[in-house]
C-alpha cells in the first residue's frame, strides 16, 4: 500500500512537470527543436566519419605490406626498374610488384579517373564472377574489337553511358598523334563501389601509354613481406640503402585511417565547435535564472505546502525529460539521415568538386562510447542547470518571492 | 488522459524507433560482412588504398599515399583550396627522415 502511495505521488509529480512543460509549449518546443538539431548535427558527423573509417579499415589488411615511392624535389616521381632486384634481394621480402597507375583527367566531362595497370588475363574466373559484371555491349569480352580492354568502376561507366561511350572509350591527348581505343569489357559490381567508383582497370601496356610512362619506369613498388614482424625492419633497410625512396607501411596507412576523422579534421572540429558554442548558450540561458512567472509559481507552491525537494524534483524531471528525449530523437534522426537518406547535405562536403563519386550506402558504425558521451554531455549539465535556479527560488521566503518575484 | 499516460505513449514510440534502428544496424552489418570477402578480393587485385569518396584531387583520392608536400600544392604556404580537403586530417608522415618546418626567411 505504502509503495502504491509512493508511486502515485511520483506520478503526480511527473504529471505536474509535464503539465508545466505543456503550459509553456512555445518555449518547450523551441528548446526541443534546438536541442534535437544540435544532437543530430554532432551524431551525424560521428556516424558518417565512423562508417567511413570502418569501410577503410575493413580492407587495409589486403594492402601490400610496404609501398615504395621515389621522392624527387619533395614530390613523388616515377621509380626506375633498377630498384626492383635490389629490394627483392633484401632478406624477408617475398615479392616486389612494380605498379603502373595514375590519373586521367577528362576535360570534356570535368572528371578525374584513376587508372590502374593490370594484366586482365591473370584474373581468375572466380574473381571475374564475384567482382565484375559483363558489359552488355560485349558478351564475355570475347567479341571486343580492339587490342586493349578495360574493366571500369560503376561511376565511370555511368558517366560514359551519358556520352554514349559505354562500349569503347577513346583516350586522346594532342601529344600522342593518335587516339587509344579501349573496349570496356566489364563493370565492377556495385558492392565495391566505394573503392572502385572512379577506377579503370586497364591492361598494363595501355595504361603505360596513357600515363606516358617511359619503359623501365613504374609509378611505385608494392613490396610484400610474409613475416609481419619484419615489415618495419625491411622498410628501414630500404630507406637506409636508398635515401631517395619513401616507404609507407600497412600500419602507417592504418594509423592514417584511425586519425583521419579525428578531432583535428576540419569537419569534426568545426561541427564540434558549433555544437559546443550553441549548447553553451542554451545552458547559459537556462542557468541565468527563472522568469518572474516561474519564480512566483515556486513561491505559491511553497506557500501551499510543497517541500523544497518536491519542487526540485519537478524541475529535475522537466530538465531530464526535455534533454533525454531530444537526445534520443536527435540520434534517431541522424541515423535516418546518414543511413536511410545516404547523408544528403553532408555527403556533398566529402564529395567536394568531384564529378565521379559513389553513393553513400555506408555500413552503420555506432560506437556505444560516443552514444554514452553524447547522452552524458547533453543530459547531465542541462538537468543541473535546471535545478540550481529553482533551488535558489525555493529556499527564499515564499512571501518575498510572490511579492517581488525574486 | 493523464499527462503521464501520454508520456508513456511517447516513450513507447521512441522505444519502437530505437528497436527499428537496432534491427536496421544488424541487417546492414550482416550485408557488409557478406560483401567483405568481395571487397577484400578487390583490394588484393587493385593494391592501391583509399575510398573514392572524393576524386577532386589526387592527394584526396589517395591521400594515404600522398607525399608530404602535395597537400600544399606548389609551395608550402599555399592554402588548401579543394573543399573536400577540409574534411581530412593530415596523413601519418611519421617515418619521414626529417620534420617539415616553415620558418620565416632569414635576412641576408
Amino acid at each position: 500500500m505504502a509503495f502504491r502511495n509512493l508511486l502515485e505521488r511520483q506520478r503526480n509529480i511527473l504529471d505536474y512537470s509535464l503539465q508545466n512543460l505543456y503550459r509553456r509549449k512555445e518555449k518547450t518546443l523551441f528548446i526541443l527543436v534546438i536541442f534535437v538539431l544540435l544532437i543530430s548535427l554532432i551524431s551525424s558527423i560521428l556516424f558518417i566519419t565512423g562508417s567511413l573509417t570502418r569501410e577503410m579499415m575493413s580492407t587495409v589488411g589486403e594492402l601490400p605490406e610496404i609501398t615504395v615511392q621515389k621522392i624527387q624535389g619533395g614530390r613523388q616521381t616515377n621509380i626506375s626498374s633498377t630498384y626492383l632486384n635490389e629490394i627483392e634481394s633484401i632478406p624477408g621480402v617475398e615479392a616486389v610488384d612494380p605498379r603502373v597507375w595514375g590519373y586521367f583527367y577528362l576535360e570534356s566531362l570535368e572528371a578525374n579517373f584513376t587508372i590502374f595497370g593490370f594484366d586482365l588475363n591473370t584474373l581468375e574466373e572466380s574473381d571475374y564472377e564475384k567482382l565484375i559484371t559483363d558489359n552488355p555491349k560485349f558478351t564475355n569480352g570475347k567479341d571486343a574489337n580492339n587490342i586493349f580492354k578495360m574493366v571500369v568502376g560503376p561511376g565511370v561507366y555511368n558517366l560514359f553511358k551519358k556520352v554514349s561511350m559505354d562500349d569503347t572509350f577513346l583516350f586522346f591527348n594532342p601529344n600522342w598523334g593518335e587516339s587509344i581505343p579501349i573496349d570496356i569489357i566489364g563493370i565492377f559490381k556495385p558492392e565495391t563501389e566505394l573503392q572502385s567508383v572512379d577506377l579503370m582497370l586497364i591492361q598494363t601496356e595501355a595504361a603505360r601509354k596513357i600515363l606516358e610512362l617511359p619503359a623501365n619506369q613504374y609509378t611505385d613498388l608494392a613490396v610484400y613481406v610474409s613475416n609481419p614482424e619484419e615489415i618495419e625492419n625491411i622498410a628501414r633497410k630500404i630507406k637506409l640503402h636508398f635515401p631517395e625512396l619513401r616507404t609507407i607501411t600497412q600500419s602507417q596507412i592504418q594509423s592514417t585511417y584511425s586519425s583521419v576523422f579525428g578531432w583535428r579534421s576540419g569537419l569534426v572540429l568545426s561541427g564540434l565547435l558549433v555544437v559546443i558554442a550553441a549548447y553553451l548558450v542554451l545552458i547559459w540561458d537556462r542557468a541565468g535564472g527563472l522568469s518572474q512567472e516561474e519564480r512566483k509559481e515556486i513561491g505559491i507552491l511553497k506557500a501551499i505546502g510543497w517541500d523544497t525537494d518536491m519542487i526540485l524534483s519537478v524541475k529535475f524531471i522537466e530538465g531530464l525529460l526535455l534533454s533525454l528525449m531530444s537526445t534520443i530523437l536527435g540520434i534517431l534522426l541522424s541515423y535516418i539521415h546518414i543511413y536511410w537518406f545516404e547523408a544528403v547535405g553532408l555527403r556533398e562536403v566529402f564529395i567536394g568538386w568531384s564529378t565521379v563519386y559513389p553513393s553513400f550506402k555506408l555500413v552503420p558504425h555506432i560506437d556505444l562510447k560516443y552514444i554514452i558521451l553524447i547522452l552524458t554531455i547533453a543530459v547531465v549539465p542541462y538537468c543541473a542547470v535546471s535545478i540550481v535556479p529553482a533551488w535558489k527560488a525555493a529556499i527564499t521566503d515564499p512571501d518575498k518571492v510572490i511579492r517581488n518575484g525574486n | 488522459m493523464r499527462y503521464s499516460t501520454k508520456l508513456l505513449l511517447i516513450v513507447m514510440l521512441l522505444s519502437a524507433g530505437i528497436s527499428v534502428v537496432i534491427i536496421d544496424v544488424m541487417v546492414r552489418t550482416d550485408q557488409f560482412n557478406k560483401s567483405r570477402a568481395q571487397n577484400n578480393r578487390f583490394q588484393k587485385i587493385v593494391s592501391i588504398p583509399d575510398l573514392g569518396i572524393t576524386t577532386a584531387a589526387r592527394y584526396l583520392r589517395h591521400y594515404s599515399l600522398s607525399d608530404s608536400t602535395t597537400p600544399f600544392q606548389d609551395y608550402p604556404v599555399s592554402r588548401e583550396h579543394f573543399p573536400a580537403g577540409f574534411v581530412y586530417a593530415p596523413p601519418d608522415y611519421s617515418n619521414l627522415s626529417g620534420r617539415i618546418s616553415i620558418n620565416p626567411l632569414s635576412k641576408r
